[in-house]
């Protein structure tokens, strides 16, 4: 399997390079973690698509892992915007988790989460593994968008990722029951 | 009073469970819940 051109899937169902579903999770269930397992190593490119996640209680993060794996292997930068008004940049490194919710920037019942989440070379064994992802946060009248680049596991022996692990920093989140919302898993060739 | 729920989906099989985390789930949840927002490090850039 290559790895070192990313070209761009197609929802096309007539392109040779495409984005196909390989899961769905709708359920409006209470949980603290949401948990994709067993996943197929025959693509190149794996996208990972959120909408509309609220937390039930107070304000807190949502964080993502691969394989479950709590190292100090997760490294990203980006930067988070309103609409209208640029609001900061930053950097983590040698962290356990990626936050895809910016800290003071949590989701809670009333702010909901959406994005999209790339994660390249997924399948292939001693490589990094590059993240790109763009995040909302919708609370009237704000409209938070982030942007982050981002790697797990530069390491010399990195395995596959092989499962998707979404945390929320405290008490449950669910899937807002609306709008077919839902978290959607596409592999792209 | 009950443990959280897990949702677990596997990919390969197209299959979903949501259930009652055991107990030993719950504490490595709540353990690790504690210590990503204990040791979270943020690098502002600007």
């Amino acid at each position: 399997m290559g790895s070192t051109v990313f070209p761009v899937p197609s929802t096309s169902s007539s392109s040779t390079q495409k984005w196909t579903q390989i899961a769905s999770y709708t359920s409006t269930t209470n949980v603290p973690t949401i948990d994709f397992n067993d996943i197929p190593q025959t693509y190149r490119s794996l996208r990972l698509v959120i909408n509309g996640i609220v937390k039930q209680t107070t304000n807190d993060q949502l964080y993502m892992r691969f394989n479950s794996n709590s190292g100090n292997n997760y490294a990203w930068w980006g930067w988070v915007a309103t609409g209208t008004t640029y609001l900061s940049s930053y950097r983590y490194v040698d962290q356990t988790v990626f936050t895809l919710t910016s800290p003071g920037i949590n989701i809670n019942t009333t702010r909901y989460f959406s994005g999209t989440i790339d994660i390249y070379n997924y399948a292939e064994v001693n490589a990094a593994k590059q993240v790109a992802y763009k995040s909302q946060w919708q609370e009237s009248p704000y409209y938070y968008n982030e942007t982050v680049s981002g790697n797990w596991n530069t390491g010399a022996s990195t395995p596959a990722v092989t499962s998707i692990n979404l945390i929320v920093g405290s008490g449950d989140m669910n899937i807002i029951g609306s709008n077919s919302n839902g978290i959607f898993l596409y592999g792209g060739n | 009073m009950p443990n959280p729920m897990i949702a677990v989906i596997n990919v390969t099989d197209n299959t979903e469970v949501i259930r009652e985390m055991t107990d030993e789930e719950y504490a490595s949840l709540l353990a690790n819940q504690a210590s990503i927002a204990a040791s979270l490090t943020k690098e502002q850039l600007e």
